[in-house]
């Protein structure tokens, strides 16, 4: 499903040059969750960013469903996104403007789908909020905004699932709820989850752990 | 598509606040845009409807002389035969009523038939047409203006002398057709038949009068054809060929060319309005950016975010164009009213579609062209910042090249300033002189923003706080700075303008030195026996100058030839203003010295000894306006006709006149030994009476010389400032709206900053500060804005109205301490009120709404 390829990725800071990613290879299998742990500053969030097609690597290839994406133009990119992946964030980035039935639907809006609000209602109902529909997120609790944010990136039926410690901002139990929600999830629906978390309590729920340290990518023990 | 369109709607629906700000902004802006551009195309209508009425007849020829039995004859040759003719003369003249009461008017003599369109309203007999008979050509009877019944202390049957003869009056006239050349009249009107014209004997060698002749074509007959035949027959630059679209389109000039003004006024209205809405749609789309990451992390290209703000803002365009159409209907027929007087027909102004329509694609256009540089900037967005821990939803990043996307938006508010204008010089002279003005204001800020940093370190909280808040919030202090500063100087221009008129003229100024009286027309034969009389009457005439009819006929060495008077009637108005110097015969005159109007800019005196008997020309000096519109320079020759005998002339000075002086001037003076001999009648000045004295010498001259033509310069001053009164009132308020488009903008500025600073002052609050701290602190910060603002613009327009006085009014500057004063106070205070109302509710706010926000 996902095949990485000796990534590297640098940046700079003024004259100074950070190499976050250096020679990474990964591969993950259809169905698999994977857990990649790392200290802040490791490239955690680097990875995610180019697994996603929101950079290019420097060097190497990422191919993602036989798809080799850091060869697509931008257009293929948020096409190949729309319809592949569903990204929950650590602060949840609803749209502070749209309700919470609204946000849910945007992805299959995007892909002109034309039963979106049809199927948002269900994503939101498996979530456990079918009665906050047409709440604000300014009116839904953290917890209740991560489930949203699961609810919209579960809703287009995507092959890979990236989230990015989705319950860091959630005290532990509310945490715990969203994390087993996830996990329920995407096993029903067979999709692949990377998860980013320095949480090894959460990690070790994961088929794989891995450990991100000095720009590559370790087995965890 | 409908995805940008749905989602555009949507962020409509849930900022509501912020779009009904928009698209009030931008309606103040479009209200004085479209009421102008429909009373212009209102006038246009109507004029072109009415043009037949306006001359009386199809097509007319104008001279300042009778017309020779072969020109008339050249001219019948050229129309269709079945063509009718009448003839008209029309001429100033003095007229006294039975009590001696006397007073300037233009005699208009007809001939039966006339007018052949349209048709006179009087008040006895009602509608009269030019084919109905009447006692006008059977009796010696007139027709009168209703004002000179007061004018003139006389009533229906009182005689009424003009000239030499004694007229009947029989009606008051309500309304006429024909002859409208001008816009507007010096002297109110009196009919007479041309049967009983020469009695009166004005008609003498020297007096002017014009002559026309009117035709009226036989239907289905291409009138410019014809028109066409008749210039190129009548190729004598003295006589004036005009169809009836040419009398149409002169009549609406003088109405035009406010309008034009009024048009570049509305401009700066809509200049202020792109300012603060562009102001508050960055500040929107700033907050937007998570938004649009997010959307592009959810699978949208940048392409689609960008699409769904440019349909935001088509929405937003055409919701402003709605109340600025409702409130137009309010201001348009003010403004009909108050211009009516400018123009021979009634305009009844509406909205026209076509303006609304300019109207839709100004609102639309603008507002994407004003979001382009900002909008630009979600190309460079970085979606990736989504997964960074301490995610800054921020602002977009700057960039320098996203100047360049302002150039579009500046680029199209030029041209629009030419379509609106319909000069390229006013629009230029305009556009850079806002551009100018932004620039100093710009600059002006920018300097006060770095001296603010450094004086108020160490002053107390709440100034340190406000100056803090002005420096560190830049594009918001700069953008209201503008929006003020601009406001002001447009208010502040107009009345200054209407000042420097008014001392001119004299309607104010103590010590004007302008005449009581002036006389024209008078008599070689009546001049020793008139100096006798006045001077017996301790009013002695001053200024005496001969008056010498002349006529251009080489510039240069090159024969002049006329210019054909198709490519004048729609020329610019600059270039239709100097083609009326260039095609007339002209009035001159000769004298051994300066008056005080006037002042040599380029060359020396005109020598004082000429002799004919060298084959040297004879010195000329000539007004600036009138070598300007002939490109005329030192030591050029013209060669001019004078009572059949051609002159050669060379030009030894460029002399500055004071026209608002009312002393009898000359474009062309020559010097003194050359047109002693030539035929002349003579134009004076009488100064030094007061009203009674005045009306009575004026009775007296009129008794006495009854061919002697007098001009009341009050009256006539007092008549010209109540036209520009009409007219500064209409452009003030334009004005008017500009300031409170600005006043609008500043509102939106208050309430987005309250909003931006809304942690900050609920922090502040639970750190000790009370509601009259904050409120000190807004109130500082808003009122050093205000009035540093209010000031630079007072100061600004002062300096811009000194350039324009010594540009169009040669150096008549003058300076009322009161008016600028009493803005820049009006101004601030205003502020400080509109800024005491947005911002109230967040200061009001309790601050534990901060500790429950996410």
């Amino acid at each position: 499903m996902i095949d990485i390829k000796k990534i590297s990725k640098t940046y700079f800071q003024g004259t100074q040059r950070i190499e976050v990613l250096y020679q990474l290879s990964l591969k993950v299998e259809e169905g698999e969750s994977l857990a990649i742990l790392g200290q802040s500053g490791s490239g955690k969030s680097t990875l995610l960013s180019l697994m996603s097609g929101l950079d290019m690597p420097d060097f190497g290839s990422i191919t993602l469903d036989g798809l080799e994406i850091n060869r697509l133009k931008q257009d293929e990119l948020s096409q190949f996104r729309a319809e592949t992946m569903g990204i929950v964030f650590q602060q949840y980035h609803l749209m502070s403007n749209l309700t919470a039935l609204e946000n849910v639907g945007i992805p299959l809006e995007l892909r002109k789908d034309p039963d979106y609000n049809q199927a948002a209602m269900d994503a939101l109902k498996l979530v456990g909020l079918s009665h906050r529909l047409s709440h604000f997120p300014s009116e839904l609790s953290g917890g209740e905004c991560q489930r949203v944010a699961i609810a919209r990136a579960i809703v287009g039926k995507p092959k890979i699932i990236l989230a990015d410690e989705p319950s860091g901002n959630l005290d532990d139990d509310t945490g715990k709820d969203v994390m087993d929600l996830l996990f329920q999830l995407c096993q029903e629906r067979k999709q692949t989850l990377i998860l980013v978390t320095h949480n090894q309590e959460l990690a070790s729920t994961c088929d794989r752990m891995m450990i991100l340290q000095k720009g590559q990518l370790q087995l965890a023990s | 598509m409908y995805f940008s369109l749905r989602n555009a709607w949507r962020e409509i629906r849930n900022n509501r606040s912020f779009c009904l700000f928009y698209t009030l902004n931008l309606a103040l802006g479009l209200v004085g845009f479209i009421g102008v551009n429909s009373f212009k195309s209102s006038l246009d209508l109507r004029v072109e409807s009415e043009s037949k009425e306006l001359l009386g007849a199809d097509l007319a020829i104008r001279a300042r002389r009778a017309f020779s039995s072969e020109e008339l004859s050249t001219a019948r040759r050229s129309l269709p035969p079945e063509t009718q003719e009448i003839k008209a003369i029309d001429f100033f003249s003095m007229a006294a009523g039975p009590t001696g009461k006397s007073r300037l008017i233009k005699v208009v003599a007809i001939d039966p038939g006339f007018p052949y369109y349209g048709s006179f309203k009087t008040k006895l007999s009602g509608k009269i047409t030019g084919k109905d008979e009447n006692i006008l050509h059977q009796l010696p009877v007139v027709w009168l203006y209703p004002e000179l019944r007061s004018q003139l202390n006389l009533d229906l049957g009182d005689k009424l002398k003009i000239g030499e003869a004694n007229f009947r009056v029989t009606d008051f006239i309500l309304d006429e057709a024909g002859l409208s050349f001008q816009p507007a009249e010096l002297a109110p009107k009196a009919f007479i038949s041309t049967k009983f014209l020469e009695q009166t004997k004005l008609l003498s060698q020297g007096n002017t009068a014009f002559y026309n002749h009117l035709y009226k074509l036989p239907s289905h007959i291409s009138l410019n054809e014809f028109t066409e035949r008749l210039e190129n027959a009548l190729t004598n630059p003295e006589i004036r060929v005009f169809s009836h679209q040419k009398v149409g389109h002169r009549a609406g000039r003088l109405l035009r060319y406010l309008s034009d003004f009024l048009a570049i006024v509305s401009m700066v209205a809509l200049f202020l309005a792109c300012l603060g809405s562009g102001y508050l749609y960055q500040g929107f789309l700033n907050q937007r950016v998570k938004d649009i990451a997010i959307l592009v992390c959810m699978g949208a290209t940048k392409k689609a975010a960008t699409q769904l703000y440019f349909s935001q803002l088509f929405i937003l365009g055409v919701a402003s164009v709605i109340p600025a159409v409702i409130l137009c209907m309010l201001v348009i027929p003010l403004l009909s009213g108050a211009l009516g007087t400018f123009v021979p027909i009634e305009i009844e102004a509406h909205i026209s579609l076509s303006s609304i329509g300019l109207a839709l694609l100004v609102a639309i256009l603008g507002g994407w062209l004003l979001a382009l540089p900002t909008l630009w900037k979600i190309r460079q967005l970085q979606p990736a910042e989504l997964f960074r821990e301490s995610t800054n939803s921020g602002n977009f990043r700057g960039s320098r090249l996203s100047i360049l996307f302002t150039l579009p938006g500046i680029f199209a508010f030029w041209a629009l300033c030419i379509f609106q204008s319909d000069s390229t010089k006013l629009a230029n002279l305009f556009f850079l002189s806002l551009v100018g003005s932004v620039f100093a204001l710009y600059i002006f800020v920018r300097i006060c923003l770095w001296l603010l940093d450094r004086l108020f370190r160490k002053s107390s909280l709440s100034l340190r706080l406000a100056t803090r808040s002005l420096t560190r919030n830049r594009a918001s202090t700069i953008t209201g700075f503008l929006a003020l500063g601009v406001g002001v100087l447009l208010l502040n221009l107009i009345p200054q303008f209407q000042y420097i008129l008014e001392n001119e003229i004299g309607a104010t100024n103590q010590v004007a030195k302008l005449p009581k009286l002036f006389l024209f027309d008078i008599q070689d034969d009546h001049l020793y026996s008139l100096q006798q009389m006045l001077q017996s009457r301790r009013t002695p005439l001053q200024n005496i100058t001969p008056w010498v009819r002349g006529k251009l006929l080489r510039i240069k060495g090159e024969m002049y030839e006329k210019i054909a008077l198709e490519e004048q009637d729609f020329r610019d108005p600059e270039e239709e203003r100097r083609s009326n110097f260039r095609n007339r015969s002209f009035n001159l005159s000769y004298r051994d010295h300066l008056l005080e109007s006037e002042q040599i800019i380029k060359g020396r005196m005109v020598r004082l000894d000429y002799n004919a008997s060298t084959a040297k020309p004879a010195e000329i000096s000539v007004a600036s306006k009138y070598a300007e519109s002939l490109n005329l320079d030192l030591g050029d020759q013209l060669e001019i006709e004078i009572g059949g005998v051609p002159i050669t002339t060379e030009i030894v000075n460029i002399r500055r006149v004071r026209w608002t002086s009312f002393q009898p001037n000359f474009f062309v003076q020559m010097q003194p030994g050359v047109l002693e001999n030539a035929p002349q009648t003579y134009i004076a000045t009488l100064s030094n009476l007061n009203a009674e004295e005045k009306e009575k010498t004026q009775d007296f001259l009129v008794r006495e010389f009854p061919t002697i033509s007098i001009l009341d310069v009050e009256r006539t001053g007092k008549k010209i400032l109540e036209i520009v009164a009409q007219m500064t009132w209409a452009l003030q308020v334009m004005a008017g709206l500009s300031i409170f488009a600005g006043i609008i903008v500043l509102y939106s500025l208050a309430l987005e900053k309250a909003r931006q600073q809304r942690w900050e002052i609920n922090l502040l609050k639970i750190l000790g500060a009370s509601f009259q701290d904050l409120r000190q602190l807004v109130r500082i910060e808003f009122g050093l804005l205000a009035l540093s603002a209010s000031s630079l613009g007072v100061v600004l327009s002062l300096a811009t109205s000194y350039l324009l006085a010594e540009k169009i009014f040669d150096r008549v500057w003058s300076f009322h301490l009161g008016l600028p004063v009493s803005i820049v106070i009006g101004v601030t205070l205003l502020s400080l009120v509109v800024t005491e109302f947005a911002t109230r509710k967040v200061l009001k706010e309790s601050p534990v709404a901060l500790l429950g926000e996410r």
